[in-house]
């Protein structure tokens, strides 16, 4: 076990050491630590007195383990988990140490991946406190309960493998049953919720808060324990904590007893999670489907430059699920939804988080990964008709999503037409915003290898080319009272965004002739 | 014919390649040797005008970044350029319509062929071997007949077939007049058909060897590679 623990110790003195090493890594974590500082300071400042249900919260956390958890088992069918790295594979799974030891070994690696991905939890204490009393104590607790939830859905997933992996009959099995049962949760929700149909949400959170689902396993266990604290309801922590520690005894008796060899069942997940920090260190974006329908083969249309359009649409074509593909299509959902629970503020917060989301589905534009393989730059045609068209997919994008979100939006809000033609000219204005501040932030810091700080300054470089159309909307709607103020304030910054975009565009149409390739 | 004359190459304080200067010209087959890190695809980022350099480089009397220039050029990158999402047919129909090729099918088909790729013409990119991702890049490099070729590291994950079938268009391409350049850490692999080597160290060009019979040098390839990376003889001496 030695020679573990100095690896694992020794792994995390060198990381601390990196910080140090690369004071622009150090100052991207204490940014990161300061606003999460703030964000709990600043919530000790709350004065309101009146709360919402905290029943709505405690639906809320199930619904989060839930989520988390089914996903995560869910790789199980097809790659299980690996606690490992690849380096782990290569030189621990070959040396003389005990598998079970290597086993404890992974599992506190894992752990401390899992406390890594809660860290964002942190962030929504502002809100939970504000909005359900949430003290930080239970916020910790919130957090604890994630990052449990993570690490057995990982457990679950490699038990789930090492079980299935043989047997394709087995697979469909534990997939079906899987299927089976959030087709029978969601029946029951949507039953509940609609019960009442004067109070959905109220419906909702009464089925989620029934006394059984606090015994579904591992989600409902875990969000039994981490209620208890909150509640201070020691039964609760007891029954929950308890449960979870015997499900993580008896799988790892499981996996250890029964089937000693686990090597084996983690070396596909270690591959495919190793090629994923591979192609993320690259800059490249994975989001390619594992089964593909080709369906017809053949570009069939473009010459020139504008043969990247008609490639991306193929590209689209095999990648989507309906209309948009599957991210386009997760973020118009959730807009639709928002719209749903959010009924009586109108169509202008709808308005705001669909361009927030808009954000992320412009950054992971195809014309971005365009920009990671040589073609774009050697080909012989002007840099910026190659531009143009390497840029009309995430534009085409930008109107079917405008479209496809605000046409139901309008219809649930009761919204007029102008309303909800003016959201729909205005969020592909910033969609076209959006584009420019990504050419600009490529143009300004295309060498930049570190695509983790490109992110972040393309982030405050929206935000600043953004703001001034923004300000002049808000003006013109506050001048021209009612809905007509809102339509009128929104064309504004469509105006605003139009312009600033073609001259942004303008300025960086040699951009393909100074980009560097910069992901080899 | 293509000449690179005098160019750096720094990553901020780094200097990945220091005053490099070179051509190669028409029908020739330049290799570039050296150790991991010497700068030998950096230099060739540089002459396809993927990274941004001080100095000049000019493709057939043209700048690198110009069209006259990138009509001339093919570059066969390191890590295999596909798209996951495309067949294979699909990428050379891509080729095809972004050079604006006339009758590219044809071409297509033949080195489809040669580079045994005709039975996954309706693989997407994704679904193929590394070595067949390799195979698909040097296709679509070649597709548009180009009069400078630049390889990088071209035979890492070939089969023995597509070793062959590779070695054979060097020679062919040479033929045809086409200005070649190699890059390579692998010394066995560039055999006899080379015309010039340019061993690289630290980012320079350490020793330049000409593969003629009036070469006064009497060291093999080999030899002399070795004395400079194992640092037998300072670089200065045979530069």
């Amino acid at each position: 076990m030695k020679s573990l623990s100095y690896l694992f110790l020794t792994n995390l003195k060198n990381s601390i050491k990196q910080l140090v090493k690369h004071p622009a890594k150090l100052i991207a974590v204490l940014f990161f630590v300061a606003i999460m500082v703030m964000v709990v300071i600043t919530s000790g400042f709350n004065t309101e007195t009146e709360f919402r249900d905290i029943r709505e919260l405690y639906a809320m956390i199930l619904a989060l383990y839930g989520t988390m958890y089914i996903m995560g088992c869910m790789n199980g069918l097809h790659s299980g988990a690996s606690f490992y790295s690849m380096a782990d594979v290569n030189l621990l799974f070959a040396s003389p140490i005990s598998s079970k030891k290597i086993l404890i070994y992974g599992l506190l690696r894992q752990l401390q991946v899992s406390c890594l991905v809660g860290l964002f939890l942190i962030f929504q204490y502002g809100w939970l406190n504000n909005t359900y009393n949430l003290s930080f104590g239970g916020m910790a607790a919130i957090f604890l309960g994630y990052c449990l939830t993570v690490f057995c859905s990982s457990l679950t997933a490699m038990f789930i493998y090492s079980m299935t992996s043989s047997s394709e009959n087995k697979k469909r099995a534990v997939r079906y049953g899987i299927y089976l049962i959030v087709l029978l949760l969601a029946v029951y929700l949507l039953t509940a919720a609609f019960s009442d149909r004067q109070n959905i949400l109220g419906g909702l959170v009464t089925a989620v808060n029934a006394p059984w689902t606090s015994y579904l396993p591992v989600f409902g266990w875990l969000q039994m324990g981490v209620v208890g604290i909150i509640s201070s309801n020691f039964i609760g922590i007891a029954a929950g904590f308890g449960l979870v520690i015997l499900f993580v005894a008896a799988v790892l008796l499981l996996i250890t007893g029964t089937h000693a060899d686990f090597y084996e069942d983690v070396l596909k997940a270690t591959e495919v999670s190793y090629s994923a920090i591979t192609a993320r260190k690259e800059g490249k974006v994975q989001d390619t489907p594992m089964n593909v329908k080709v369906g017809k083969t053949g570009i069939g249309k473009g010459w020139g430059p504008s043969v990247f359009f008609h490639k991306h649409m193929l590209e689209n074509r095999r990648n989507r699920l309906f209309i948009l593909d599957r991210t386009s299509l997760i973020f118009a959902v959730t807009c639709i939804g928002f719209a749903f629970f959010m009924r009586e503020s109108g169509i202008l917060p709808i308005f705001i988080f669909s361009v927030y989301m808009q954000v992320f589905s412009t950054a992971m534009g195809r014309w971005t990964r365009e920009l990671l393989l040589p073609y774009v730059y050697l080909l012989p045609q002007s840099p910026f008709k190659k531009l143009v068209n390497i840029c009309k997919e995430v534009l085409y994008k930008a109107c079917v999503e405008a479209v496809v979100i605000f046409i139901p939006v309008g219809i649930i809000l009761q919204s007029s037409i102008p309303e909800i033609l003016s959201c729909i000219v205005a969020r592909i204005g910033f969609g076209i915003l959006f584009v420019a501040g990504n050419i600009l932030i490529e143009r300004v810091l295309g060498s930049l290898t570190n695509k983790v700080f490109i992110m972040f300054f393309y982030f405050i470089m929206i935000i600043l080319i953004a703001v001034p159309g923004v300000v002049l909307g808000v003006m013109v709607s506050i001048l021209i009272p009612g809905a007509l103020g809102v339509s009128v304030g929104l064309l504004c910054t469509f105006g605003w965004n139009l312009l600033l975009s073609g001259l942004i565009a303008f300025l960086c149409r040699d951009i393909l002739n100074y980009a560097e390739l910069n992901n080899l | 014919m293509f000449s690179v004359q005098n160019v750096t190459k720094r990553y901020g304080k780094v200097v990945a390649n220091r005053d490099i200067n070179f051509t190669v010209r028409d029908g020739e087959i330049a290799v570039l040797l050296g150790p991991n890190g010497a700068g030998k695809s950096t230099i060739i980022k540089c002459i396809c005008g993927l990274l941004r350099f001080e100095g000049a480089i000019e493709i057939g009397g043209h700048p690198n970044k110009s069209l006259e220039a990138k009509k001339l050029l093919g570059y066969i990158p390191e890590m295999p350029a596909v798209y996951d999402l495309l067949t294979v047919g699909e990428h050379l129909e891509f080729i095809g319509r972004a050079y604006e090729l006339e009758g590219w099918e044809p071409d297509a088909q033949r080195l489809m062929e040669r580079f045994e790729l005709l039975d996954k013409k309706d693989k997407l990119g994704k679904e193929l071997s590394k070595g067949m991702q390799q195979k698909l890049s040097i296709c679509c490099a070649l597709l548009h007949k180009p009069k400078v070729v630049v390889f990088d590291e071209p035979l890492v994950g070939l089969d023995p077939h597509a070793i062959k079938e590779l070695k054979l268009m060097f020679r062919e391409l040479k033929e045809e007049g086409a200005s070649i350049l190699i890059s390579t850490h692998m010394l066995d692999s560039v055999e006899d058909y080379w015309d010039v080597a340019h061993i690289m160290m630290h980012g320079s060009f350490a020793a330049t060897k000409y593969n003629r019979s009036d070469d006064g040098d009497e060291k093999d390839l080999e030899e002399l590679f070795f004395e400079i990376t194992e640092g037998k003889v300072g670089t200065d001496e045979i530069a």
